[in-house]
């Protein structure tokens, strides 16, 4: 079996979920508790897909960013080499949509091909929700890049959004 | 962290090493380990050291591949990673600085690559606990925003549904006047005999009608009143006014009221009194009302008095109206002049209202820039205290 190793980052503003959805995915857990994170948290997770050339390991090498002024202070050295990045934005906070262009902008920077996909955390928190599905939709169409409306906490549409990615840098490394 | 050279005497690397919480490996340009120390355990140092790779000792390196080729190519100067987290099985976190560096043996080729790691938990429980203070606030203060801007949109909401009820409120008491004028103009019309005399029985109901009508016609008046008063629609026409002899013609007026029910009403108003600065109309309004609910909750046989005085706050008089009635019970006296209320006890003596008297006297009287009040107690009576300005 082939093994890919991919350097993807997790991006957008403090207490959206970032390290949640990590949690999720990598140890199937959830703490209901918010810590920040300060510089990055490095997790490894396998995936395995498969393409023309047979099944290929993904093995992720997930960067959770802390969000905010700490990324815009070290963002640079941080970004370097990502393959990909989970964009992602709270539900229940607006601003943290729009917010994302700023790290959009820095991950293009350093490479302009990165893969991108959208997670629209804590879908579980339905009767707080301020952005729509139709506003996601939209900002996501503008980066041409595939959304999800995810919950760290119930697990919903993590695995499937990573997956996702997973292709798409399976894509690239195939193109090169 | 700031190495400028990268290749130290190794004994005194070392020894900076120990003491500023550093470690190092060193790697051939195959990225096997050619060296490494590291006396706090920083690095996850493999069993076989000779089959081993970089990236075995800083896994995190993984995917950074590209990175790491530069660096060794010299197209890249250095890799800087500031704080990096590391969970431990037991939770614990530490944090580590990590700095990838082209390595030059003495000679100055290019050998492989140096890593530092730097242990830096100490700074970054610290910016942890700040980071998460500062962000905990600012979530706090979002939440607040919006509870806020959704609590000003529900504000609003009320306020218009308020104006649409007001506005209702309005046309309906207008609608509802509008008829009573010409019926009350021919009851009294029956009453003077000009439609020919009526009989006994023919004059009671009459009468009875024509209260009915009175009522009627106070309630819709009173409605439009407090409809325009919510709604700043009462424009005060203020002068100077003399109330001792406002209090006397009102007084006269309702004389028939208070000797239908053989009541004593008596004036106490002092021969140089200031005149005050009012509407007189409207304090006519609240006389008539104060004098109307004293007469009403007072049994037959009772007294009520009408006491002018200054009033404690300077440039300022006061006027009482008390009875000896029934009073206002005590779990009452704070709904007093909430609109449409009316004291549990206020059936005994068989008077009707709509509740709004009160509301209106109030809201006019405040409007004048004075205050009202009352004390009261069961079957001891009731004061009812307002101000009004010196003129």
């Amino acid at each position: 079996m082939i093994t890919v190793n991919k350097k993807v980052c997790l991006l957008g503003d403090f207490a959206v979920g970032k390290t949640s959805l990590v949690r999720r995915l990598v140890y199937s857990i959830f703490e209901d508790k918010y810590l920040a994170t300060i510089g990055v948290k490095v997790s490894r997770k396998s995936i395995t897909l498969s393409d023309e050339r047979g099944a290929v390991e993904m093995n992720l090498m997930l960067w959770d960013l802390a969000g905010s002024e700490e990324f815009t202070r070290m963002r640079a050295s941080y970004l370097r080499g990502a393959a990909g990045a989970v964009l992602v934005c709270d539900l229940t906070r607006p601003e943290t949509l729009p917010a994302l262009n700023v790290y959009v902008n820095a991950l293009r920077d350093i490479n302009a091909q990165v893969a991108l996909v959208i997670a629209a955390n804590k879908c579980d928190l339905e009767e707080q929700q301020q952005l729509s599905a139709q506003e996601i939709e939209n900002f996501a169409t503008n980066l041409a890049a595939p959304f999800y409306l995810t919950s760290a906490k119930e697990g919903t549409a993590v695995t499937t959004l990573f997956e996702h990615l997973c292709a798409l840098l399976l894509q690239q490394t195939t193109q090169v | 962290m700031n190495l400028s050279v990268a290749c130290v005497d190794r004994q005194a690397g070392r020894l900076i090493a120990e003491a500023l919480r550093y470690a190092y490996a060193i790697t051939d340009r195959a990225l096997r380990l050619v060296e490494i120390y590291d006396p706090l355990g920083m690095m996850c140092i493999p069993q076989n050291r000779t089959e081993s790779t970089l990236y075995d000792l800083v896994p995190e390196l993984i995917g950074s591949e590209k990175i790491v080729q530069d660096i060794l190519s010299g197209t890249v100067p250095q890799h800087h990673l500031p704080m990096m987290n590391r969970e431990h099985a037991d939770q614990t976190i530490t944090y580590v600085e990590l700095l990838l560096l082209p390595y030059r043996d003495s000679t100055g080729q290019s050998g492989g690559v140096l890593c530092v790691v730097k242990d830096v938990t100490e700074t970054g429980i610290l910016q942890q606990e700040l980071i998460q203070q500062r962000n905990e606030s600012l979530l706090l203060r979002s939440r607040l925003t919006r509870q806020n801007e959704a609590l000003l949109q529900a504000n609003a909401e009320l306020q218009h549904l308020n104006e649409m009820k007001m506005q209702f409120v309005s046309v309906a008491a207008h609608e509802l006047r509008t008829p009573l004028t010409p019926m009350l103009g021919f009851l009294e019309m029956l009453l003077s005999d000009e439609a020919g005399p009526l009989n006994e029985l023919q004059r009671r109901f009459t009468k009875i009608v024509k209260s009915s009508v009175d009522r009627m016609l106070d309630s819709a008046n009173n409605l439009l009143d407090l409809t325009r008063l919510q709604t700043g629609h009462i424009e005060l026409v203020l002068s100077p006014c003399d109330i001792g002899a406002l209090i006397e013609a009102v007084a006269t007026q309702y004389a028939p009221m208070f000797a239908a029910k053989k009541q004593r009403l008596q004036t106490h108003i002092p021969v140089t009194i200031p005149s005050v600065l009012c509407d007189q109309e409207r304090v006519r309004q609240v006389l008539t009302n104060l004098l109307s609910n004293a007469s009403k909750y007072t049994p037959e046989g009772g007294h009520i008095d009408v006491t002018v005085q200054p009033a404690a706050e300077k440039g300022y008089l006061q006027i009482i109206v008390a009875d000896d009635g029934i009073g206002i019970p005590d779990e009452d006296q704070a709904k007093v002049f909430g609109t449409f209320f009316r004291a549990g006890n206020a059936g005994e003596t068989g008077a009707s209202g709509a509740g709004l008297g009160l509301t209106i006297s109030q809201m006019l009287i405040e409007q004048h820039g004075g205050r009202i009040w009352f004390e009261s107690g069961v079957n001891q009576g009731t004061a009812f205290h307002f101000t009004l300005p010196v003129a």
